[in-house]
């Protein structure tokens, strides 16, 4: 009872255990009411009508928790059969979201090798020629003698 | 079997009836008590709450807040001693600590 969370929590189980509004009468939703609820999926009308019986009727709140925390139990399978079946379909080759370099040296192995080497041979050969000076060259051809 | 503090049976018939009162000014919406219900019952954090009833993730705060305001004035208008209630509650989970 030290912080004024635990304060908030005693006023609010007080108006938990204060409010003696019975459930609304009418009949309790029924599942597929509940999976539309969850979805998203009902018009405003109905949508307060579940709330109101989620609030007030603790059947109907237990139903819908239950409901609720099998739809995600489900949403992580499928995750995970999703990941299983993209490794199987990729042959266990990782995926893009791996990284990039993790592509190019993992994943394709000789083609990335042979690309770095091609990629080496061609700086070789253009490198040196931006680094000569064009005006030394001329002169060393007009002046043979001069060169070292 | 647990013991609670000494109540008097005067003291005890004065707590019920200012819990009535209490009870009868509590006026919160479907929407309210809900979330309370999520929030305090099942320990549910606001993100979550709002997840599972597709709100904006400010209104189960928002939500609560009015919840708790509206409880807080039934309390105070009804004179139920929240004071003596905490005390209560404290010198009972003293006593379930104790036995466990």
């Amino acid at each position: 009872m030290k912080t004024e969370q635990e304060a908030d929590r005693l006023v609010g189980m007080l108006a938990l255990v204060g409010d003696k509004t019975p459930a609304p009468e009418g009949e309790a939703p029924s599942e597929e009411m509940l999976a539309a609820f969850i979805d998203g999926r009902l018009s405003k009308k109905d949508r307060a009508h579940v709330i109101s019986f989620l609030a007030r009727d603790p059947e109907s709140y237990e139903r819908w928790m239950s409901a609720v925390d099998a739809q995600q139990q489900f949403a992580m399978d499928d995750a995970k059969a999703i990941a299983t079946m993209s490794q199987v379909a990729t042959g266990g080759q990782d995926t893009p979201t791996e990284g990039f370099f993790a592509r190019w040296f993992g994943g394709y192995g000789w083609s990335g090798g042979a690309a770095a080497f091609c990629m080496l041979g061609i700086s070789a050969v253009i490198l040196p020629s931006l680094f000569t000076e064009p005006g030394l060259n001329e002169f060393y051809q007009r002046y043979p003698m001069i060169s070292i | 079997m647990l013991e609670g503090p000494a109540i008097s049976e005067q003291d005890s018939q004065r707590i019920s009836q200012q819990f009535q009162a209490f009870s009868a000014r509590l006026d919160h919406t479907d929407e309210e008590r809900l979330v309370l219900k999520m929030a305090f019952q099942d320990g549910l954090k606001g993100t979550t709450i709002a997840e599972r009833l597709m709100l904006p993730k400010h209104r189960p705060g928002r939500l609560l807040k009015s919840a708790l305001k509206k409880t807080r004035t039934a309390l105070l208008a009804s004179g139920v001693d929240v004071e003596a209630i905490k005390q209560l509650i404290i010198k009972r989970e003293d006593q379930l600590g104790a036995a466990i």
